[in-house]
């Protein structure tokens, strides 16, 4: 399995179709902090899917600025395998600001650039669990 | 050394995208008027498209009973055209927007790359889709939540 610097997966996984719904945060459920976890939009690194389920597959590598991956603090409290898409300001720290505008274009017909960048990080598109 | 895939060149200008785009719009508009027949309650939002690296197109309409996706997620009619080994790849398929969940997937389709193999395919796909009405509104019925992400795997 490749890794990143960080020692996450590279490719990460979002459940759901090719909609810029899917790779948009939600206000709210996405941009808030919670316990060993950073907001933004959720990935996991392990593909679980129910039969008839489709997902998308990331690779973290290629989000570019100010995109960046960032993995749960399990220690801390977050979820194993759960990975943050967000946007990071020049400190290496989640641009809240920046989020709470980018999750508040979703549902609106001018896409945010930021999810255009993530869909620009789509290597695999329709995934299945294996059988 | 990157191992991500290139972006391909499908063989079809950004002008014939466009068309190809219209025309699933279309189809998907007869879709909606069937499932409004069926389900007045519905609401159909505007017709959207997206592109990347390893698609070049997915033309898609979103159904709901709400006009907010938070408590159940949207019903996706789609249509994606991506590369394939010698042409391009079409899938038409209906089903949840967050879960992933598919709840009507048509037989692949694998066409040259050229406008007119395209078009033609996708109005074929498109009056599939288009009788498709009941398995949205089952779809919807259903209120299916979204994924919680913070609670579970994906």
């Amino acid at each position: 399995m490749m890794a990143t610097a960080q020692g996450i997966s590279r490719l990460v996984y979002r459940r759901g179709r090719l909609t810029e719904k899917t790779f948009t945060p939600r206000l709210g459920s996405d941009t808030v902090w919670r316990p060993g976890q950073a907001p933004g939009l959720s990935t996991s690194e392990t593909l679980s899917l129910r039969r008839g389920e489709i997902a998308q597959v990331i690779d973290v590598a290629l989000l570019q600025p100010p995109l960046r991956a960032i993995p749960d603090d399990v220690a801390a409290g977050g979820t194993p395998g759960h990975v943050s898409i967000t946007p990071v300001d020049g400190a290496g720290g989640v641009d809240q600001q920046l989020l709470d505008e980018w999750a508040a274009t979703r549902g609106h017909s001018a896409a945010h650039p930021l999810t255009g960048k993530v869909m620009q990080a789509v290597v695999q598109i329709n995934v299945r669990q294996a059988p | 050394m990157s191992t991500a895939p290139a972006v391909q060149n499908s063989g079809l200008t950004p002008a014939d995208w466009d068309q190809v785009h219209s025309q699933v719009q279309a189809a998907l508009d007869v879709l909606a008027q069937r499932v409004r027949v069926r389900c007045p309650a519905a609401i159909v939002r505007p017709g959207g498209r997206t592109a990347g690296r390893v698609w070049f197109l997915s033309s898609y309409r979103e159904f709901n009973l709400t006009e907010d996706d938070t408590e159940a997620e949207d019903v996706v009619a789609a249509m994606t055209f991506s590369p394939a080994a010698d042409g391009i790849r079409i899938l038409a398929d209906i089903g949840g927007a967050a879960t992933g969940l598919t709840d009507y997937e048509a037989p692949e389709r694998f066409v040259p790359a050229n406008l007119a193999a395209v078009l033609a395919a996708a109005r074929e796909l498109g009056e599939e889709l288009g009788r498709q009405d009941e398995v949205v509104v089952n779809a919807l019925s259903e209120r299916r939540p979204p994924p919680d992400y913070h609670k579970e795997r994906a």
